[in-house]
């Protein structure tokens, strides 16, 4: 039989003991993650493989113990997780509309997939272990003041995911205050909500916010980069506003809902689905280094034909070598022709042919307008694109 | 429940127009920047400066002292590097004459939790004028601290390149393009430069200060089988 904790009982020895035991753990996990402050040599095998592993380990211990319950009512739970995915949503959409106002960058990150998986790895083991170590502690020590130990909890674990010598490196009053203004503010502000949602839900609702968060911002190849005052003011007041709505809204469907049997969701395939869909549109508009592009006229015939499908590598034109087949921009429209031969004058220009044309094209191309190199040809795909296209032209011309 | 799953699905709407319609903006945008994160970030800190040779010019004018209107040699000639932000380091020379020769240096630190490698870099000068078609430069890095042996850019230490080159320097060598700037770790970036001994006084450039901005742009390190891949 699992022990459970519920509302009113004392905290046992035990469970005590494991909660210092697991912020042990957490604190000999933060070290191990700062072994740059005391070594100067830390191995790609050690950040890669080692770290992960003692995040692995860390929810191997808390699925060890007996189960605890979080705070919320079961039946909300999907409820919860819901409103985690839309406080997900509103905060990256906040963060993407201020990035069209003051700009964005390129990821730091890396997108080989060799890359991917490592990073799939290093943040997936952290999240893991670093939620169920929170849900257990917040089920464990907040039944009988949840605020300070939400607090606390989030705090401790803001903290954590800032390397040891953040602060001590931070001498000048004004790089202080701009550091702690992006950073820890908003993963102070991030944590509480986290907090809160697992608190009330256990560890599902906690994946789902953070995961979505952890996930853009490692796996999108643009992220908004806004100035560190608007990181600051949107990165700590959306979760702090979310965390106002998922109490209100919690606290009205505890008491509204009666014990009628709700139709069952499953949050978690919601989000997923929601996440690949929105990926997916993102590929297609050629968000990412590669996107697909229909081909709709026969000059690179017989390499393309009309109606497949070319995936394109973003490159700068400075990287297009001779017998490429290159995407580049022409007015309004794209054209997909070879590179027969390159001039370096003044400027790098291109002097390009389709495959299927008698002569080259009459101007060359210019580096700047060159999209990208065709990597790939799908054939035909992309009828459906080009059947709706020539109905359109039908219904307006 | 029905209203929160409609915003939800809305919200999902909302987040792929804008995907779309990023895409559509960006499309002649160049993004160059890239954004650090809590884990991932490089920056400028540490130890900075500039240095000049004292003594008389070894280039130029070999073995001349230089006292051209009234200066002494090296008498004057200054400089100082600024970081006014973690992305950005601002080197101003002062009172630069024909044949001084001097060392810009600076450092630059992996403060996040994951490996750096170097991606780019841009030289933005202050000034659009002549005085840098008579500064040359050349580069090399140290690691981990200013003691470590010298990684030339080009190779060797004895080749000058023009001024405006300088980017080309940072952006098309071997030795900083594959170090990996493990995290806690320091690199160090030395850049000596001198006036050329053939500017006179008819380029009326004496005195002059110039300043210029070094940008380098970091991505992360994930070991994809060669290093710097």
């Amino acid at each position: 039989m699992r022990a459970i904790v519920r509302e009113g009982y004392y905290v046992s020895k035990t469970i005590k003991k494991r909660c210092i035991l697991l912020f042990g753990v957490l604190l000999f996990i933060y070290l191990a993650e700062n072994a740059a402050f005391f070594f100067s040599e830390i191995s790609f095998f050690y950040t890669y493989i080692f770290q992960p592993l003692l995040w692995l380990g860390l929810a191997y211990l808390v699925r060890s113990f007996p189960g605890v319950r979080p705070a919320g009512r079961l039946r909300l739970r999907s409820y919860l997780a819901i409103l985690a995915f839309i406080c997900a949503v509103l905060y990256l959409m906040s963060m993407f509309a201020a990035g069209i106002w003051e700009g964005f960058g390129k990821s730091p990150y890396s997108f080989t997939p060799r890359g991917i998986i490592f990073n799939l790895l290093y943040v997936g083991s952290a999240l893991l272990g670093g939620m169920l170590a929170r849900s257990y502690l917040l089920a464990a020590l907040a039944n009988r003041h949840p605020f300070p130990v939400i607090v606390l909890v989030s705090l401790f674990l803001t903290l954590k995911g800032f390397p040891l010598d953040s602060f001590i490196r931070l001498q000048d009053p004004y790089e202080f205050i701009r550091y702690v203004g992006s950073f820890v503010l908003p993963a102070f502000s991030e944590n509480l909500l986290t907090s809160y949602l697992v608190y009330l839900g256990g560890p599902l609702p906690g994946f789902v916010y953070q995961g979505m968060l952890l996930a853009f911002t490692w796996f999108c190849p643009i992220l908004p980069n806004p100035g560190w005052l608007t990181k600051t003011l949107l990165g700590t007041l959306i979760p702090y506003f979310s965390l106002l709505m998922v109490q209100h809204l919690y606290l009205r469907e505890a008491r509204v809902v009666k014990r009628e049997t709700l139709k069952k969701e499953n949050p978690l395939s919601l989000a997923l689905t929601s996440v690949a869909s929105v990926l997916l549109i993102w590929f297609a508009v050629g968000i990412f280094p590669l996107y697909p592009s229909v081909i709709v006229t026969g000059s690179m015939e017989p390499m393309i034909k009309p109606g497949d499908v070319v995936m394109v590598e973003k490159l700068e034109g400075t990287e297009v070598r001779e017998g490429d087949v290159i995407q580049f921009r022409l007015d309004k429209i794209l054209v997909t022709h070879r590179v027969i031969a390159i001039t370096e004058g003044s400027s790098r220009q291109f002097i390009t042919k389709g495959d299927n044309n008698n002569s080259p094209d009459l101007e060359p191309v210019d580096t700047a307008q060159v999209k990208g190199r065709v990597i790939r040809v799908v054939p035909k795909v992309g009828w459906l694109t080009l059947l709706i296209r020539s109905r359109g032209s039908l219904l307006f011309t | 429940m029905k209203k929160v799953r409609f915003l939800a699905i809305s919200l999902v709407v909302a987040l792929m127009l804008m995907g779309a319609g990023y895409a559509y903006w960006t499309d002649s945008v160049d993004i160059v920047t890239t954004v650090k994160t809590g884990t991932f970030d490089v920056r400028f800190a540490g130890e900075k400066g500039v240095t000049f040779v004292t003594g008389t010019s070894t280039s130029g004018n070999p073995g001349n002292e230089f006292a051209w209107d009234g200066y002494g040699v090296n008498a004057v000639a200054s400089g100082s590097v600024s970081y006014p932000d973690e992305n950005t380091a601002t080197v101003t020379l002062n009172n630069l004459y024909p044949g001084v020769e001097g060392e810009i240096m600076f450092a630059i630190k992996n403060t996040g939790s994951v490996p750096a490698k170097f991606a780019s870099a841009s030289v933005v000068t202050a000034d659009a004028d002549d005085l840098y078609g008579f500064i040359n430069t050349k580069g090399y890095i140290r690691h981990l601290d200013t003691s470590a042996p010298q990684e030339w850019f080009q190779g060797n230490a004895t080749t000058w390149d023009a001024f405006y080159d300088l980017e080309a320097q940072f952006n098309n060598n071997g030795s900083i393009e594959g170090d990996i700037l493990q995290t806690g770790q320091f690199l160090y970036v030395y850049i000596p430069f001198q006036i050329d001994g053939s500017l006179d006084n008819d380029d009326n450039l004496e005195g002059a200060t110039r300043t210029f901005t070094i940008k380098m742009n970091f991505e992360q390190f994930n070991h994809d089988g060669t290093p710097g891949a």
